[in-house]
């Protein structure tokens, strides 16, 4: 409820804006720009009405968690031509209905039964690694990361339907796709004469994908499995008021916003990750020593409980690694920090920023996995990590992410230690998720064995 | 008045939106699985906002 005489959050003007922008050069920059003028609520001359952005827990709240109020809204909307109308970008009863029809198959008791084909994955592409650790070449990591997380989620989504060997093509054309859909974020304020970055690769990889999506769905339906994949769980959705099956096109969107979400947010989630603990020794060699501790065969999803570390280590990288701008659509006048929200203006979280904001971050530069440990842990604010989201619209696919993170990370750390080139960090790089600038280069070191 | 809080095993993600606004209520099995604690009595106002929060849709309320 907005009170009265509430006035708008300060911030640049579009002409401050932009030229804030051409200084930095860097949408994160751009942010901390913003953060260090303006403070943690800010407004930014983004979409119809502006786009409120706040940088601390305290002022992420009912925005973020009641659909009731807010729902996803025009910034998601224009991803629309590159995901297709899934759930991740959805609205209204569209979403719920789907969500609600989707729901059963993104349980845990579910995923267990998917653990077996992702652990099973990850272990064949181990084997790919194992291969480029014995040649003591330089690789890009980031890539082979890409390929062994893009195996996995195919197989836990098509099986059999599927070859591994379509991988590599299908890393290129998820991130054609991916820089298509930041060129759709970045320009979704403009008038439509702007062109659209990255577009004309872009289009063409969402056609290839969702001729690939059509082509095992078609075979599936010609040929049915019994296979515990989740095209199947799809395949068997009736939905609750009517019973009746997802249609074609909905099972088509539903496919790509999996997919996608399923690899891009995954995979770049463990790229930082890797990086992070090539550069801090010691994160790395209590992985390890957990890693080493584990002695189970990665098929279970109750195994995740013996990999504390491993889970820890993938929050704090994607601490570090953050995210661009996580937005909602106010339907209705609200007030957000003494600051007026007009209905139809957008409400944001920077994950980048706030994910560095000293005042809830000890040492917020430094790459410490216990902050996701035991009682630091506990005494986090309710919406100090919101990498996944909050509220209904929780990220569907959180709970796949932690079981492949965790194994993946407990696999690597049991064989190899990452050895990137001297003085090197990690740099941010905004294509949808946050990825690495250059990718990672590295050397696979394999561990001898009692090490 | 207190509503009585039930969860759909089956339906749980292990999200923890839940733990967050009721922690003495609600604990996890070894899955993930949110399993509500005896008696699972919560004021109405926080049970409603229980079942609107949870993303699986796992979460109901009746009367007690």
């Amino acid at each position: 409820m907005a009170g009265a005489g509430a006035l708008r959050a300060p911030g640049p003007s579009r002409v401050g804006a932009v030229a804030t922008y051409a200084r930095t050069r860097d949408p994160f920059r751009f942010l901390e720009a913003c953060v260090a003028r303006f403070g943690d609520i800010y407004s930014l001359p983004l979409g119809p009405g502006g786009t409120t952005v706040v940088n601390h827990p305290e002022l992420v709240g009912s925005w973020l968690t009641d659909y009731d109020r807010y729902h996803k809204g025009v910034m998601a909307r224009a991803l629309l031509p590159a995901l297709g109308d899934g759930i991740p970008i959805s609205d209204g009863d569209k979403w719920r209905r789907n969500r609600k029809a989707l729901n059963p198959a993104f349980g845990r008791r579910n995923l267990d039964g998917l653990a077996g084909i992702i652990g099973r994955s990850l272990l064949d592409s181990i084997q790919r690694w194992d291969r480029i650790a014995e040649t003591g070449h330089e690789v890009e990591l980031y890539r082979e990361l890409s390929i062994m997380t893009m195996q996995a989620l195919q197989r836990s989504m098509f099986s059999s339907s599927v070859d591994d060997t379509d991988c590599p093509e299908l890393v290129d054309l998820f991130r054609a796709q991916a820089r298509y859909m930041g060129g759709l974020m970045a320009t979704f304020w403009a008038p439509r004469w702007v062109p659209v970055p990255a577009s004309r690769r872009g289009i063409s990889a969402v056609a290839e994908i969702n001729r690939r999506i059509d082509d095992v769905v078609g075979r599936r339906r010609a040929a049915p499995t019994g296979d515990a994949d989740l095209l199947n769980l799809l395949l068997d959705i009736r939905h609750e008021d009517n019973g009746t099956q997802l249609s074609e096109a909905e099972l088509r969107d539903e496919l790509m916003g999996l997919w996608f979400g399923g690899f891009d947010t995954t995979g770049s989630a463990l790229v930082w990750a890797l990086a992070l603990l090539a550069v801090n020794p010691e994160a790395a060699a209590r992985l390890r020593e957990e890693a080493d501790a584990y002695h189970g065969d990665f098929t279970s999803f109750a195994d995740l409980t013996s990999l504390p570390y491993a889970k820890a280590v993938f929050d704090e990288a994607q601490r570090v690694q953050g995210a661009l701008l996580l937005t909602r659509q106010a339907l209705v006048d609200d007030e957000i920090g003494g600051y007026l929200i007009t209905a139809g203006s957008q409400v944001g979280v920077s994950a980048y920023t706030l994910n560095r904001n000293p005042a809830v971050w000890e040492h917020p530069e430094r790459f410490e996995p216990e902050r996701f440990l035991g009682e630091q842990r506990a005494a986090h604010h309710r919406h100090q990590f919101v990498q996944f989201g909050a509220g209904p619209r929780h990220c569907i696919g959180s709970g796949m992410a932690y079981l492949e993170a965790q194994f993946a990370l407990t696999m690597i750390a049991q064989r190899f230690e990452i050895v990137t080139p001297q003085g090197w960090t990690p740099r941010h790089e905004f294509h949808m998720s946050i990825g690495i600038k250059g990718g990672l280069p590295a050397r696979l070191r394999r561990r001898k064995v009692g090490a | 008045m207190n509503r009585r809080i039930t969860i759909d095993g089956d339906l749980c993600q292990g999200t923890g939106e839940c733990a967050a606004l009721a922690s003495q209520t609600v604990t996890f099995d070894p899955l993930g699985i949110a399993v509500v604690q005896p008696p699972g009595e919560v004021d109405e106002n926080l049970a409603d906002l229980l079942v609107r929060t949870c993303p699986s849709g796992a979460i109901s309320a009746e009367s007690t």
